[in-house]
């Protein structure tokens, strides 16, 4: 019987992750050729390592509870995408802007005639001419080339969604054209409706501002109404005015209003 | 909802997506768990570090920058909030820690016997730089590169820490005591 060195174990336990060069392994394999005591030690350091990778699993009940506090945690994280501290600063601005736009959107809702669409353009004068965040002016013209929802295209990452986002909320057709041109907004909507969102009764982005309001209740009040198509799903993209420059961006899905991504600080 | 891959989840969450950092959490918590039992050697122990972890993780998140995996900077949190756990157990009393009990002399390792015996116990007997190189290893399969990137030492101590390690888990599983093996401590 062969004595397993130090070094012997080295080589077998490297040879076991495969972590031997060329001449390692052919020293190995002709050494495990030859002697029994060399493959008897082997098996034992493969056991050993099959024996640490088998740890007990964590207690469903522990994940939860770990996970929950380590959410808890972000509520005010110590550097957070969206600067907290100008959001606290508008909390009162941002407050009143919700309750004005609340009680103006639902009975606009409720008693719109026409498309959802419709709804959704009209329920938005009222919040964006409460957002003290500066939107491009209104133009009276209607310099936009449609009245209705606009969509932002296909959108894989947050990165993505920053751009586009960006990009829409320099365009000087958003809300302001919609709120000076809501009649033509309405009368277009049926036809200039984004792709995706004509289809299975949906309706327009406002009706997922609540879930979008649920996932921040410091959202202010809404700056940007799209359509997007985010990571293969039909989605409906809001915008909510920040401090300054910022809009706070949130991603529902088309159909539920499921929370796909955001809020994302966007600057424009 | 898909699948996302970690690299996506993670860019969400770093601008603020608590939906992807609560799936991030979410998916990498039993395998941080992991970690921590294995390196702490008890249950309560590693529930703590586990949970710091996912703090250190939540905390550390913005200056994350991809450079590795996601679960190999998780493995590596989970490894220091592990080693910080024992630097705190090892100034208190310690009325937790399991029994360790040796293995039946002279008993053969195989799977079944390997199920059986008390791996904490034969892990706590090697200093902590041994355990986590072998747990960065076989629990997490990272390679030797990756587990000297986590634990800032070159491949080649890697190497030789987990066969040291490995071997001495080995001894002891199999019941080969007294085979002058001492307890390994670093050298490098």
């Amino acid at each position: 019987m062969s004595e397993i060195d130090p070094r012997t174990d080295e080589l077998l336990s490297a040879y076991l992750d495969g972590e031997v060069d060329a001449a390692e392994a052919a020293e190995v394999e002709a050494r495990l050729g030859e002697d029994a005591e060399a493959r008897r030690r082997l098996d034992e350091l493969r056991a050993a390592a099959a024996a640490v990778a088998a740890a007990p699993a964590a207690p469903a009940a522990a994940r939860e509870a770990a996970v929950s506090a380590a959410l808890t945690t972000v509520a005010r994280p110590a550097e957070p995408v969206v600067d907290l501290a100008a959001r606290r600063r508008r909390n009162l601005v941002s407050a009143a802007a919700v309750v004005l736009a609340a009680l103006l959107a639902v009975p606009v809702l409720r008693g719109g005639g026409g498309s959802d669409d419709s709804g959704e353009t009209a329920a938005q004068a009222p919040a964006d001419e409460a957002a003290e965040a500066g939107a491009p002016a209104a133009d009276a013209g209607g310099g936009g080339e449609q009245g209705g929802i606009q969509d932002l295209g296909a959108l894989a990452t947050v990165a993505d969604l920053r751009s586009a986002a960006a990009t829409a909320l320099e365009a000087p057709r958003m809300l302001d054209d919609q709120v000076t041109a809501g009649t033509e907004a309405e009368s277009e909507a049926e036809t200039t409706t984004a792709p995706g969102i004509g289809s299975a009764g949906d309706t327009g982005g406002v009706r997922c501002e609540p879930e979008a309001r649920a996932v921040d209740p410091e959202l202010g009040a809404l700056a940007l109404s799209a359509t997007a198509t985010w990571q293969g799903r039909p989605a409906y993209v809001l915008g909510f005015a920040g401090d300054g420059a910022d809009v706070d961006v949130v991603v529902l899905a088309v159909g539920g209003c499921e929370l796909l991504a955001g809020p994302v600080a966007v600057d424009r | 909802m898909p699948e996302l891959d970690d690299r996506t989840l993670v860019e969400a969450a770093q601008a603020g997506d608590r939906a992807a950092l609560d799936a991030l959490l979410r998916r990498h918590y039993d395998r941080i768990h992991a970690v921590c039992r294995r390196m702490t050697g008890n249950e309560a122990d590693a529930l703590d570090a586990a949970q710091e972890a996912l703090l250190a993780v939540v905390r550390g998140l913005p200056r994350f920058d991809g450079r590795s995996a996601f679960s190999t900077w998780c493995y590596r949190v989970a490894t220091n909030t592990s080693l910080d756990e024992l630097r705190r157990r090892r100034r208190r009393p310690e009325p937790g820690l399991p029994d360790h009990e040796p293995p039946p002399a002279g008993s053969r390792v195989d799977d079944a016997v390997a199920a059986r015996v008390d791996v904490d116990a034969a892990l706590a007997e090697l200093a902590p730089e041994f355990r986590a190189a072998v747990v960065l290893r076989d629990l997490c399969g990272l390679d030797y590169a990756e587990i000297g990137e986590v634990l800032g030492i070159p491949p080649g101590t890697v190497r030789s820490r987990i066969a040291r390690g490995r071997a001495a888990l080995a001894d002891r599983l199999a019941g080969n005591q007294g085979t002058g093996t001492a307890r390994p401590t670093p050298t490098t």
